[in-house]
Protein backbone atom coordinates (compact mmCIF):
# COMPACT_ATOMS: atom_id res chain seq x y z
CA UNK A 1 0.00 0.00 0.00
CA UNK A 2 1.25 3.17 -0.97
CA UNK A 3 1.06 6.50 1.55
CA UNK A 4 -2.15 8.55 1.22
CA UNK A 5 -1.92 11.17 -1.75
CA UNK A 6 -3.32 13.75 1.35
CA UNK A 7 -2.51 13.44 5.01
CA UNK A 8 -4.48 15.73 7.57
CA UNK A 9 -3.65 15.27 11.48
CA UNK A 10 -5.45 17.27 14.31
CA UNK A 11 -5.53 19.66 12.26
CA UNK A 12 -7.06 23.18 14.27
CA UNK A 13 -7.94 26.61 12.36
CA UNK A 14 -9.51 29.38 13.30
CA UNK A 15 -10.14 32.80 11.56
CA UNK A 16 -11.12 34.45 14.32
CA UNK A 17 -9.39 33.65 18.27
CA UNK A 18 -11.87 31.32 20.28
CA UNK A 19 -14.05 30.36 17.05
CA UNK A 20 -12.74 27.55 15.57
CA UNK A 21 -13.78 26.34 11.85
CA UNK A 22 -11.79 23.06 11.80
CA UNK A 23 -11.20 21.59 15.11
CA UNK A 24 -8.66 18.46 15.10
CA UNK A 25 -9.58 17.25 12.01
CA UNK A 26 -8.28 14.23 10.78
CA UNK A 27 -8.45 12.63 7.59
CA UNK A 28 -6.08 10.10 5.09
CA UNK A 29 -6.72 10.38 1.43
CA UNK A 30 -5.59 7.46 -0.60
CA UNK A 31 -3.37 7.74 -3.75
CA UNK A 32 -5.37 7.14 -6.58
CA UNK A 33 -8.79 7.50 -4.56
CA UNK A 34 -11.47 10.23 -5.82
CA UNK A 35 -13.07 11.02 -2.50
CA UNK A 36 -16.29 13.11 -1.96
CA UNK A 37 -16.22 15.41 0.78
CA UNK A 38 -19.49 16.44 2.23
CA UNK A 39 -20.62 19.03 4.92
CA UNK A 40 -23.34 21.21 5.40
CA UNK A 41 -23.08 25.02 4.69
CA UNK A 42 -20.35 26.27 7.12
CA UNK A 43 -19.17 22.97 7.88
CA UNK A 44 -15.34 23.95 6.48
CA UNK A 45 -14.82 22.32 3.46
CA UNK A 46 -13.61 25.84 1.76
CA UNK A 47 -10.92 25.87 4.65
CA UNK A 48 -9.77 22.80 4.43
CA UNK A 49 -9.14 23.29 0.59
CA UNK A 50 -7.05 26.25 1.18
CA UNK A 51 -5.43 24.77 3.92
CA UNK A 52 -4.30 22.00 1.59
CA UNK A 53 -3.17 24.69 -1.23
CA UNK A 54 -1.10 26.62 1.04
CA UNK A 55 -2.94 29.65 1.32
CA UNK A 56 -2.31 30.39 5.01
CA UNK A 57 -0.80 27.73 7.54
CA UNK A 58 -2.53 25.88 10.76
CA UNK A 59 -2.95 26.92 13.71
CA UNK A 60 -2.10 23.27 14.70
CA UNK A 61 -2.00 20.02 13.84
CA UNK A 62 -0.14 18.93 10.42
CA UNK A 63 -1.54 18.99 6.50
CA UNK A 64 0.71 16.78 3.80
CA UNK A 65 -0.24 16.54 0.14
CA UNK A 66 2.25 14.29 -2.07
CA UNK A 67 4.44 14.19 1.97
CA UNK A 68 5.29 17.81 1.88
CA UNK A 69 3.67 20.80 3.58
CA UNK A 70 1.98 23.13 1.33
CA UNK A 71 2.38 26.08 3.96
CA UNK A 72 6.33 25.39 3.87
CA UNK A 73 6.62 23.91 0.77
CA UNK A 74 3.87 25.90 -1.10
CA UNK A 75 5.92 25.94 -4.28
CA UNK A 76 6.76 22.65 -4.45
CA UNK A 77 3.22 21.76 -3.31
CA UNK A 78 1.57 23.77 -6.00
CA UNK A 79 3.22 22.52 -8.78
CA UNK A 80 1.69 19.29 -8.45
CA UNK A 81 -1.43 20.45 -7.15
CA UNK A 82 -4.61 21.25 -9.20
CA UNK A 83 -7.66 23.45 -7.64
CA UNK A 84 -11.12 24.34 -8.73
CA UNK A 85 -12.15 26.90 -6.48
CA UNK A 86 -15.98 27.51 -5.38
CA UNK A 87 -15.61 31.15 -6.50
CA UNK A 88 -13.80 31.31 -9.49
CA UNK A 89 -11.06 33.91 -9.33
CA UNK A 90 -10.64 34.93 -12.88
CA UNK A 91 -9.89 38.62 -13.07
CA UNK A 92 -13.12 40.00 -14.44
CA UNK A 93 -11.34 42.36 -16.50
CA UNK A 94 -8.81 39.73 -18.36
CA UNK A 95 -10.24 38.29 -21.70
CA UNK A 96 -10.37 34.43 -21.29
CA UNK A 97 -7.26 34.45 -24.07
CA UNK A 98 -5.10 37.16 -21.51
CA UNK A 99 -5.82 34.41 -18.67
CA UNK A 100 -5.37 31.35 -20.16
CA UNK A 101 -1.75 33.24 -21.33
CA UNK A 102 -0.81 33.38 -18.30
CA UNK A 103 -1.07 29.99 -17.10
CA UNK A 104 0.56 28.90 -19.85
CA UNK A 105 3.42 30.92 -19.04
CA UNK A 106 3.95 29.89 -15.42
CA UNK A 107 2.76 26.44 -15.34
CA UNK A 108 4.96 23.52 -16.19
CA UNK A 109 3.44 20.89 -18.18
CA UNK A 110 0.60 23.27 -19.46
CA UNK A 111 -1.34 21.10 -22.33
CA UNK A 112 -2.20 24.33 -24.96
CA UNK A 113 -4.15 21.69 -27.05
CA UNK A 114 -6.21 19.76 -24.33
CA UNK A 115 -7.45 23.35 -22.84
CA UNK A 116 -8.41 24.73 -26.05
CA UNK A 117 -10.28 21.27 -27.12
CA UNK A 118 -12.07 21.46 -23.69
CA UNK A 119 -13.04 25.60 -24.20
CA UNK A 120 -14.07 25.17 -27.87
CA UNK A 121 -16.31 22.03 -26.79
CA UNK A 122 -18.25 24.19 -24.40
CA UNK A 123 -17.90 27.43 -27.07
CA UNK A 124 -16.10 29.43 -24.41
CA UNK A 125 -15.70 33.31 -26.22
CA UNK A 126 -11.53 33.30 -26.50
CA UNK A 127 -11.98 37.31 -26.72
CA UNK A 128 -14.82 37.92 -24.24
CA UNK A 129 -13.33 39.44 -20.58
CA UNK A 130 -13.96 36.50 -17.90
CA UNK A 131 -16.49 38.77 -16.02
CA UNK A 132 -18.60 38.96 -18.93
CA UNK A 133 -19.03 34.91 -18.75
CA UNK A 134 -21.83 33.27 -17.42
CA UNK A 135 -21.46 31.49 -13.95
CA UNK A 136 -21.31 28.31 -15.78
CA UNK A 137 -18.92 29.11 -18.80
CA UNK A 138 -16.26 30.76 -15.52
CA UNK A 139 -16.57 27.25 -13.91
CA UNK A 140 -15.63 25.62 -16.97
CA UNK A 141 -12.14 27.89 -17.31
CA UNK A 142 -11.68 27.32 -14.16
CA UNK A 143 -11.71 23.62 -14.46
CA UNK A 144 -10.10 23.68 -17.91
CA UNK A 145 -7.15 25.41 -16.33
CA UNK A 146 -7.11 23.24 -13.18
CA UNK A 147 -6.77 20.03 -15.52
CA UNK A 148 -4.12 22.18 -18.58
CA UNK A 149 -1.27 20.48 -16.10
CA UNK A 150 -0.86 16.65 -15.41
CA UNK A 151 -1.10 17.37 -11.41
CA UNK A 152 -1.17 14.54 -9.20
CA UNK A 153 -4.03 15.94 -6.90
CA UNK A 154 -6.93 18.04 -7.62
CA UNK A 155 -8.87 19.66 -5.27
CA UNK A 156 -12.43 20.87 -6.52
CA UNK A 157 -14.52 23.02 -4.08
CA UNK A 158 -17.89 22.26 -5.14
CA UNK A 159 -17.31 23.28 -8.58
CA UNK A 160 -21.39 22.57 -10.08
CA UNK A 161 -22.29 25.74 -7.00
CA UNK A 162 -24.92 27.98 -9.92
CA UNK A 163 -23.95 25.50 -13.10
CA UNK A 164 -26.93 24.41 -15.19
CA UNK A 165 -27.44 20.67 -15.85
CA UNK A 166 -25.87 20.98 -19.06
CA UNK A 167 -22.51 22.97 -17.43
CA UNK A 168 -22.51 20.32 -14.88
CA UNK A 169 -22.78 17.17 -16.96
CA UNK A 170 -19.62 18.99 -19.19
CA UNK A 171 -17.61 19.52 -15.56
CA UNK A 172 -18.42 15.55 -14.92
CA UNK A 173 -17.32 14.07 -18.38
CA UNK A 174 -14.09 16.51 -18.31
CA UNK A 175 -13.06 14.68 -14.54
CA UNK A 176 -14.31 11.13 -16.14
CA UNK A 177 -12.21 11.87 -19.10
CA UNK A 178 -9.07 13.09 -16.86
CA UNK A 179 -9.93 9.49 -14.36
CA UNK A 180 -9.35 7.75 -17.91
CA UNK A 181 -6.49 8.91 -18.96
CA UNK A 182 -4.21 8.73 -16.03
CA UNK A 183 -3.61 8.20 -12.52
CA UNK A 184 -4.85 11.57 -10.52
CA UNK A 185 -5.89 11.72 -6.67
CA UNK A 186 -9.62 13.90 -5.79
CA UNK A 187 -10.85 14.99 -3.28
CA UNK A 188 -14.20 16.53 -4.30
CA UNK A 189 -16.58 18.67 -2.37
CA UNK A 190 -20.13 18.80 -3.64
CA UNK A 191 -23.16 19.72 -2.56
CA UNK A 192 -24.69 17.17 -5.49
CA UNK A 193 -23.85 13.84 -4.13
CA UNK A 194 -26.15 12.03 -6.19
CA UNK A 195 -24.66 13.48 -9.29
CA UNK A 196 -21.16 11.93 -8.49
CA UNK A 197 -21.42 9.23 -6.33
CA UNK A 198 -20.34 6.74 -9.17
CA UNK A 199 -17.45 8.53 -9.84
CA UNK A 200 -16.72 8.32 -6.12
CA UNK A 201 -14.33 5.35 -4.27
CA UNK A 202 -14.39 7.16 -0.73
CA UNK A 203 -16.13 9.33 1.14
CA UNK A 204 -15.87 11.74 4.10
CA UNK A 205 -18.18 13.35 6.06
CA UNK A 206 -17.27 16.49 7.52
CA UNK A 207 -20.20 18.56 10.76
CA UNK A 208 -18.45 20.66 13.08
CA UNK A 209 -15.35 20.94 11.65
CA UNK A 210 -15.20 17.47 12.20
CA UNK A 211 -14.48 14.16 10.04
CA UNK A 212 -17.91 12.36 11.67
CA UNK A 213 -17.38 9.57 9.26
CA UNK A 214 -14.90 8.16 6.41
CA UNK A 215 -14.35 5.24 4.01
CA UNK A 216 -14.78 3.16 0.82
CA UNK A 217 -18.03 3.27 -0.49
CA UNK A 218 -19.01 -0.27 -0.76
CA UNK A 219 -18.19 0.04 2.84
CA UNK A 220 -20.21 2.83 3.77
CA UNK A 221 -23.59 1.39 1.43
CA UNK A 222 -22.73 -1.89 2.71
CA UNK A 223 -23.17 -0.52 6.55
CA UNK A 224 -26.23 1.49 5.48
CA UNK A 225 -27.86 -1.35 3.77
CA UNK A 226 -26.76 -3.55 6.84
CA UNK A 227 -28.47 -1.11 9.06
CA UNK A 228 -31.75 -1.44 6.68
CA UNK A 229 -31.10 2.37 5.44
CA UNK A 230 -31.02 3.46 2.28
CA UNK A 231 -27.79 3.57 0.44
CA UNK A 232 -27.66 6.71 -1.68
CA UNK A 233 -24.66 8.67 -0.60
CA UNK A 234 -26.92 11.98 0.15
CA UNK A 235 -29.14 9.51 2.87
CA UNK A 236 -25.61 8.29 4.56
CA UNK A 237 -24.56 11.98 4.83
CA UNK A 238 -27.53 12.97 6.43
CA UNK A 239 -27.40 10.00 8.70
CA UNK A 240 -23.82 10.86 9.77
CA UNK A 241 -24.30 14.50 10.05
CA UNK A 242 -27.94 13.67 12.39
CA UNK A 243 -30.02 16.17 14.20
CA UNK A 244 -29.28 19.81 13.19
CA UNK A 245 -27.08 19.07 10.38
CA UNK A 246 -30.00 16.61 8.82
CA UNK A 247 -31.84 19.61 7.40
CA UNK B 1 -25.81 3.62 -26.75
CA UNK B 2 -26.45 0.98 -24.39
CA UNK B 3 -29.35 1.61 -21.57
CA UNK B 4 -27.85 1.37 -18.28
CA UNK B 5 -29.11 2.83 -15.23
CA UNK B 6 -27.74 3.57 -11.82
CA UNK B 7 -29.76 3.18 -8.94
CA UNK B 8 -27.71 4.96 -6.17
CA UNK B 9 -30.17 4.03 -3.38
CA UNK B 10 -29.66 0.38 -4.10
CA UNK B 11 -27.11 -1.07 -1.48
CA UNK B 12 -25.60 -3.24 -4.34
CA UNK B 13 -22.31 -1.56 -5.19
CA UNK B 14 -22.71 0.15 -8.88
CA UNK B 15 -20.16 -2.46 -10.20
CA UNK B 16 -22.24 -5.12 -9.82
CA UNK B 17 -25.42 -3.38 -11.09
CA UNK B 18 -23.76 -2.44 -14.31
CA UNK B 19 -22.17 -6.13 -14.10
CA UNK B 20 -25.68 -7.34 -14.33
CA UNK B 21 -27.14 -5.08 -16.59
CA UNK B 22 -24.25 -5.68 -19.21
CA UNK B 23 -24.26 -10.08 -18.58
CA UNK B 24 -28.16 -9.56 -18.86
CA UNK B 25 -27.76 -7.35 -22.66
CA UNK B 26 -25.44 -10.43 -23.79
CA UNK B 27 -26.80 -13.25 -22.31
CA UNK B 28 -29.95 -12.21 -24.20
CA UNK B 29 -29.01 -11.72 -27.02
CA UNK B 30 -28.96 -7.99 -27.51
CA UNK B 31 -25.64 -7.49 -27.32
CA UNK B 32 -24.82 -10.28 -30.29
CA UNK B 33 -21.76 -11.91 -30.72
CA UNK B 34 -19.27 -9.65 -32.38
CA UNK B 35 -20.88 -6.57 -31.60
CA UNK B 36 -18.54 -3.96 -29.79
CA UNK B 37 -19.64 -2.37 -26.94
CA UNK B 38 -18.39 0.77 -25.82
CA UNK B 39 -14.94 2.01 -24.89
CA UNK B 40 -14.26 1.79 -20.77
CA UNK B 41 -13.83 5.87 -21.46
CA UNK B 42 -17.04 6.12 -23.24
CA UNK B 43 -19.35 3.92 -20.99
CA UNK B 44 -18.03 6.26 -17.73
CA UNK B 45 -18.72 9.31 -19.16
CA UNK B 46 -22.48 7.82 -20.03
CA UNK B 47 -22.66 6.47 -16.48
CA UNK B 48 -20.89 9.13 -14.87
CA UNK B 49 -19.19 6.68 -12.93
CA UNK B 50 -15.01 5.85 -12.61
CA UNK B 51 -13.64 4.64 -15.43
CA UNK B 52 -11.93 2.04 -13.30
CA UNK B 53 -15.46 0.77 -12.43
CA UNK B 54 -15.99 0.38 -15.76
CA UNK B 55 -12.68 -1.68 -16.33
CA UNK B 56 -13.54 -4.22 -13.45
CA UNK B 57 -16.82 -5.07 -14.95
CA UNK B 58 -15.25 -5.80 -18.13
CA UNK B 59 -12.47 -7.80 -16.72
CA UNK B 60 -14.65 -9.88 -15.24
CA UNK B 61 -16.78 -10.49 -18.12
CA UNK B 62 -13.87 -10.77 -20.23
CA UNK B 63 -13.06 -13.66 -17.85
CA UNK B 64 -16.38 -15.12 -17.74
CA UNK B 65 -15.92 -15.49 -21.52
CA UNK B 66 -18.56 -13.22 -22.38
CA UNK B 67 -16.78 -10.47 -23.68
CA UNK B 68 -14.01 -10.56 -25.75
CA UNK B 69 -11.05 -7.33 -25.19
CA UNK B 70 -8.91 -6.79 -28.77
CA UNK B 71 -6.21 -4.78 -27.09
CA UNK B 72 -6.35 -1.40 -29.90
CA UNK B 73 -9.66 -2.68 -31.23
CA UNK B 74 -12.23 -2.41 -28.59
CA UNK B 75 -14.22 -4.68 -26.38
CA UNK B 76 -16.68 -7.34 -28.46
CA UNK B 77 -19.53 -9.40 -27.43
CA UNK B 78 -18.17 -12.98 -27.21
CA UNK B 79 -19.37 -15.87 -29.12
CA UNK B 80 -21.53 -18.24 -26.76
CA UNK B 81 -18.76 -21.08 -25.08
CA UNK B 82 -20.97 -24.37 -26.83
CA UNK B 83 -24.24 -24.17 -24.46
CA UNK B 84 -22.88 -22.33 -21.44
CA UNK B 85 -25.01 -19.67 -22.16
CA UNK B 86 -28.54 -21.59 -22.19
CA UNK B 87 -27.60 -22.85 -18.32
CA UNK B 88 -26.92 -19.39 -17.86
CA UNK B 89 -29.96 -17.69 -19.72
CA UNK B 90 -32.14 -20.61 -17.58
CA UNK B 91 -30.57 -19.64 -14.48
CA UNK B 92 -30.81 -15.24 -15.11
CA UNK B 93 -34.67 -16.22 -15.85
CA UNK B 94 -35.22 -18.65 -12.79
CA UNK B 95 -34.03 -15.59 -10.08
CA UNK B 96 -36.47 -13.20 -11.89
CA UNK B 97 -38.98 -15.77 -11.83
CA UNK B 98 -38.64 -16.61 -8.02
CA UNK B 99 -38.71 -13.09 -6.97
CA UNK B 100 -42.16 -12.58 -9.11
CA UNK B 101 -43.27 -15.71 -7.75
CA UNK B 102 -42.79 -14.40 -4.24
CA UNK B 103 -44.57 -10.72 -5.34
CA UNK B 104 -47.64 -13.18 -6.98
CA UNK B 105 -47.86 -14.63 -3.44
CA UNK B 106 -47.54 -11.45 -1.40
CA UNK B 107 -50.33 -9.92 -3.47
CA UNK B 108 -52.64 -13.06 -3.52
CA UNK B 109 -52.53 -14.73 -7.21
CA UNK B 110 -52.01 -17.83 -7.57
CA UNK B 111 -49.45 -19.94 -10.01
CA UNK B 112 -51.82 -20.64 -12.88
CA UNK B 113 -52.84 -16.93 -12.48
CA UNK B 114 -48.88 -16.14 -12.80
CA UNK B 115 -48.68 -18.50 -15.57
CA UNK B 116 -51.47 -17.17 -17.31
CA UNK B 117 -50.34 -13.80 -17.27
CA UNK B 118 -46.78 -14.58 -18.18
CA UNK B 119 -48.19 -16.31 -21.45
CA UNK B 120 -50.15 -13.47 -22.20
CA UNK B 121 -47.17 -11.29 -22.12
CA UNK B 122 -44.96 -13.98 -24.37
CA UNK B 123 -47.74 -14.06 -26.90
CA UNK B 124 -47.65 -10.53 -27.47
Amino acid sequence: MSDPAITIDRLRYAYRPGRPVLRDLSLAVPAGAVMGFLGPNGAGKTTLMHLLNGFMPPDAGAVQVLGRAPWRERVAVQRRLAFVPEHPPAYPWLTVAAFLAFYHRVCPGWDEAAVQRRLDEAAIPMDQPCGALSRGQQGLVSLAVALGRPAEVLLLDDPTLGLDVLARRRLYTAVVEELAARAVTILFATHLPAEVEGVLTHAAFVAGGRIVTAGAMDDLKGEAAAAGRSAALEDIALHHWGGDHAA
Amino acid sequence: MIQITINPRSPIPIYEQIKERLRLLLLAGTLAPGDQLPSVRQLAVQLTVNPNTVAKVYRELEQEGLLANHPGKGCFAAAPPGGRRRDERRTLIRNEARALAEKARAVGLSAAELIAIIQEESHE
